[in-house]
């Protein structure tokens, strides 16, 4: 084995065709395009907001900045609020998993579909050399399939309520891409492994994502879930708009003799970082592991 | 998956064939060799390493599959080029060299078009290729002339000779026994997962002693055939004699040991021979009485 700066040199040779190919697969797929074209849909909501309000939407300039109001209702809080549910009632817990599923499935099913995957085992590489590129080809295609049509309706519907808002509100968009780029790592990791791990991945994939991240993401026991690391991650960063622990599903109910109480159960945002990192880790470990034993 | 047992085989410079029908576990023992599957019992060595552990040495492997195997979504040339890289090619020479490539094996002008726009040679082609890309010393080409137009099959086997010529070593398997004939005359034969035989065709027959062969004995005086025939069947390596207009055909088990006794027993009967032949002696005929077992009979 060669010093730390050879291997690096390395892996940046063999891995940039493939994470290149890897990124262009992904973001070509059929899949990918139609998902990404729905997941836009929602931007429509802020057209017809546009022709409903039409006429009733007042316009104030405070300090030179334009705030909008609707029927005494701040615009740009209530888009603000209509982003938030959407990023993280919606998009982050069930459209991320779906679309790097799917990425998983095209970046490393397909090797073993085309076949492909045998001339790759017979080429001088490790199998690390192989997957580290496509789970980065993984992770940005799925932040970028579904970070764009965020970012898209986060534009769109804050335009609404003027350029007080759009600006006010760049930390809830840097707290939604944030926590993506963090599910786009993890779920894709995880979905390697599965992909790696099973000769049909795509039922298998279905079962964790629904089975467990869905069911066991409520209570207690979401801790063994990334979606309890992904809510942690992003908690501090909605303070701002009042979003507490029990918003997020992060709290648990504490009953006493008189009351019930809602108790957080977040965990540390860094330490969630962490976590997140480490599941990918091991994930990626066991999937190179795994590929570079298999047998054909 | 055919499993394959008490193979034991040394490979050197050459094209050495593997024959053997379908299932027969030529792919399995292809597989074996270039480490993508392991043996539950015994070892593979290539250059005294590991094939399946040892990923340094398959920069030394080029391997053309049976089935297809190509990114749908690439031309020829990125395709090359692409495995040109892992074998760790700048990507401005990669692409390059596999234009030059693509080239010398027919494919120059369909070089930029998507792989599966391409008919079936073209593809076997561009797995060629791919396989040569890097100059490797062990060439593993299984069922390389399936599919393939007769144009094909003469350039691709004009390939093969020149890469053997070069010092190559060169491993391929095929169902079709004019394939291997033509191309080399080491030759295992594998049917059940089974080495049966190995070896150049006469190698085969020796060691084949319970296979009913033919030999043709042409006299030069036709007058002498029934004496011949006489002779012969007084001879214990001998089953069978059947006279025939111009010759003498022998039915025998132990051809080495027929061979033997005929040059003393033609000398003293005084009888010259024009020609002796075996008439069943082809690889067709071999590879028959291999694959039916008719060997293993007592």
């Amino acid at each position: 084995m060669g010093s730390v700066g050879e291997e690096v040199a390395r892996l940046l040779q063999i891995g940039r065709p493939v994470f290149r190919d890897g990124v262009r697969q992904f973001l070509l797929a059929r899949s990918t395009l139609i998902v990404s074209a729905l997941l836009l849909t929602p931007g429509l909501l802020s057209g017809w907001f546009w022709y409903d309000s039409r006429g009733k939407v007042e316009t104030q300039v405070i300090a030179g900045d334009e705030v909008r109001v609707f029927e005494g209702e701040v615009l740009h809080a209530e888009m603000a609020n209509l982003f938030y549910g959407l990023a993280f009632e919606l998009y982050l817990p069930l459209v991320v998993a779906l679309v790097a599923l799917l990425g998983a499935a095209e970046l490393l099913n397909t090797e073993f579909k085309q076949k492909t995957m045998q001339l790759l085992r017979t080429s001088p590489v490790r199998m690390y050399e192989i997957l580290l590129p496509k789970l980065l080809a993984g992770t940005l295609g799925t932040f970028v399939a579904v970070g764009t049509p965020l970012t898209v309706i986060y534009l769109a519907l804050l335009a609404h309520g003027g350029s007080f808002g759009l600006r006010e509100h760049l930390p809830l968009l840097g707290a939604v891409l944030g926590t993506l780029l963090l599910a786009s790592l993890a779920y894709t990791s995880i979905f390697l492994l599965i992909n790696a791990l099973v000769r049909r991945p795509l039922p298998v994939s279905l079962v964790y994502w629904l089975v467990w991240e869905l069911m066991l993401g409520d209570g207690d026991s979401q801790r063994f879930t990334v979606i309890h690391y992904l809510r942690s991650f992003a908690l501090p960063r909605l303070k701002y708009l009042d979003i507490e622990a029990d918003s997020l599903n992060l709290a648990v109910e504490t009953v006493t003799d008189f009351s019930a109480t809602m108790t957080s159960i977040a965990t540390d945002p860094w330490q969630s970082v962490g976590v997140l990192l480490a599941v990918t880790a091991l994930a990626f470990m066991l999937a190179s592991r795994l590929l570079e034993r298999k047998q054909f | 998956m055919q499993g394959v047992s008490n193979v034991s085989l040394e490979l050197g410079p050459g094209i050495t064939g593997i024959l053997g029908p379908n299932g027969a576990g030529k792919s399995t023992l292809m597989k074996l060799v270039l480490g993508l599957a392991r043996p539950s019992l015994g070892h593979v060595r290539i250059d005294g390493r590991d094939p399946a552990s040892d990923w340094e040495l398959r920069s030394r492997f080029g391997f053309v599959p049976e089935y297809d195997c190509f990114y749908d979504h690439m031309t020829a040339r990125e395709y090359v080029a692409h495995f040109l890289q892992l074998q760790g090619v700048a990507p401005n020479e990669a692409g390059e060299r596999a234009a030059a490539l693509l080239d010398d094996v027919g494919l120059g002008d369909a070089m930029e078009r998507r792989i599966r726009t391409y008919s079936r040679g073209m593809r076997q082609k561009a797995k060629f290729a791919r396989a040569i890309a890097h100059d490797p010393d062990l060439l593993v080409l299984d069922e390389p002339f399936q599919g393939t137009d007769p144009t094909t099959r003469r350039l691709l086997m004009e390939l093969i000779r020149n890469w053997a010529d070069a010092g190559r070593t060169i491993l391929l398997s095929s169902h079709i026994l004019h394939d291997v004939e033509a191309l080399t005359d080491r030759i295992v034969f594998l049917s059940g997962g089974q080495m049966l035989a190995v070896g150049d065709r006469h190698a085969i027959q020796e060691l084949m002693p319970h296979v009913r062969q033919k030999v043709r004995l042409t006299p030069a005086d036709a007058g002498q055939r029934p004496q011949l025939a006489r002779l012969l069947l007084e001879q214990p390596s001998v089953e069978g004699v059947s006279l025939q207009r111009d010759w003498v055909e022998v039915d025998t088990t132990d051809a080495e040991a027929f061979h033997a006794l005929l040059p003393p027993l033609l000398r003293k009967a005084k009888i010259a021979i024009h020609g002796i032949d075996s008439p069943g002696e082809d690889l067709e005929a071999l590879y028959e009485k291999l694959v039916g077992g008719e060997q293993w009979e007592a």
